[in-house]
């Protein structure tokens, strides 16, 4: 049987229960559980997350919100990638 | 984040700053306008600790201002508000110097409005100016009732507490004599207090004064409550006067009877029949038909009687218990009803051609006591 969280752990080597990430039609993208900001520009937001590090490409981007947990990119999101 | 507090931030590391910050407080709509140069905004409560942060971190603020409806109506709310306190803190300071309400305690016999007119009159409405002892000795010669009165300034109100004196009744209160309402013959006297202006035996009219509401102390009048207790005897008369011979009116048994119908007292209908008496006496009689206001319709009855002259001779003596009687009732109904009769008499008159009889009653009457309740 197919088990997606396992694939994705094999191809990340990320922990996914350590932080979560909704992406709302391209145009809002949520996240849980983030390590802190890293890259902040109209076409390229990057933060850490536990054992890695994901960035969102697009264009118009910006942060609708930043705490210490969490994040809300808002803009036209093209890409999303884990490294 | 609709409001808020925006700022505008230049400094190196924008990354950096923006997680230290986002450790401490939530930041809303971060948008980097340049590498060295972001926009964001925080929770108006949190603007005072941002600031500080960014200046701890060597962050220069470009920009700093509040944004959305809520920053709105507290810039508008604190404009109005000031303004509203300072000119309030205006009118309170002068109006302050000012005494704008009396309260009166203690009082009893004297009116609260009485005392209130008293002072607005006499003194000055200055607070500074007005001094607090001359009011309560102005109060105290004043008024006689007063026998202890003190006057404070509080705020804005003037209170004056004020204790009355205990008067005993007799020469507490209005003063006026006992005045007659009768005419007769004053009987027996019991004097309570005043001056007597009468004494047994004297005839009096009505309005004659019996008692004076003072009594005489070493030659000067003083005041007292006028108090006796007077009891008078007032003579009611009548007189019946009697011919022996006279002439008198007699129904002779004819009568005629007219009937009228009346609407608003006019006569619309009339049955009447044929009369010729010479000598008559009528008796009317009205009767209502329809009790409304439309139609108000009346029967009026007119009866005539036919009389006639008859001579009678009837000597004083045949007559007199007729007389005497018809004497006493015109007398009672003189007086308008008596409460106590005392004595009651009657005395004959012979005149050339007729009798006159002359009946008195006595009432007593008593005048003058005052109910001690």
């Amino acid at each position: 049987m197919f088990n997606f969280f396992g694939e994705l752990k094999k191809h990340t080597n990320l922990k996914v229960d350590e932080f979560h990430i909704i992406n709302i039609s391209n145009k809002l993208l949520y996240v849980e559980g983030h390590k802190g900001l890293v890259i902040l520009s109209s076409e390229l937001v990057a933060f850490k997350v536990k054992n890695g590090r994901i960035e969102v490409e697009g264009r118009g981007l910006y942060l609708k919100e930043l705490t210490e947990n969490t994040l809300k990119i808002s803009g036209d999101i093209k890409r999303v990638e884990s490294f | 984040m609709k409001n808020g507090v925006q700022f505008k931030i230049k400094g190196l590391n924008q990354e950096k700053n923006l997680n230290i910050l986002a450790k401490k407080f939530p930041i809303y709509d971060i948008v980097r306008v340049s590498k060295n140069c972001s926009i964001f905004k925080v929770k108006i409560f949190h603007a005072k600790k941002v600031r500080k942060t960014l200046i701890e971190y060597n962050f220069e603020i470009l920009e700093e201002k509040r944004v959305g409806v809520l920053p709105l109506l507290l810039k508008v709310f604190n404009i109005y508000a000031i303004s509203a306190l300072i000119f309030c803190s205006i009118l309170i300071f002068a109006q302050s110097p000012f005494i704008w309400q009396y309260e009166i305690l203690g009082e009893k016999s004297l009116t609260k409005q009485e005392i209130v007119d008293f002072i607005k009159d006499n003194f000055t409405k200055n607070k500074y100016k007005l001094s607090t002892k001359s009011v309560e000795g102005a109060l105290y010669d004043e008024y006689e009732e007063i026998s202890f009165v003190s006057v404070i300034v509080r705020g804005q109100t003037l209170i004056v507490n004020i204790k009355e004196k205990l008067l005993p009744d007799e020469i507490y209160g209005e003063f006026k004599p006992i005045i007659s309402e009768y005419d007769g013959k004053v009987s027996e006297i019991e004097l309570i207090s005043g001056t007597l202006a009468v004494k047994t035996g004297d005839y009096i009219k009505a309005g004659d004064v019996l008692v004076y509401p003072y009594y005489v102390d070493d030659g000067v009048e003083k005041p007292v409550m006028a108090n006796a207790e007077i009891t008078l005897d007032i003579y009611h008369t009548s007189s019946i006067m009697h011919f022996e011979d006279r002439v008198e009116l007699i129904r002779t048994g004819e009568e005629a009877e007219i009937l009228e119908v009346l609407l608003f007292n006019l006569p619309i209908y009339i049955n009447s029949k044929s009369m010729n008496f010479t000598l008559y006496e009528t008796v009317v009689e009205e009767q209502v038909l329809i009790k409304n206001n439309i139609l108000p319709l009346k029967l009026k009855r007119t009866t005539y009687y036919e009389l006639e002259e008859v001579k009678l001779h009837e000597t004083f003596e045949e007559a007199k218990e007729r007389l005497v009687e018809e004497a006493r009732e015109k007398a009672l109904l003189n007086s308008g009803g008596c409460d106590i009769i005392k004595d009651e008499y009657y005395t004959v008159e012979e005149n050339e051609n007729s009798v006159t009889i002359n009946y008195c009653i006595v009432e007593e009457v008593k005048v003058g006591k005052v109910d001690e309740n």
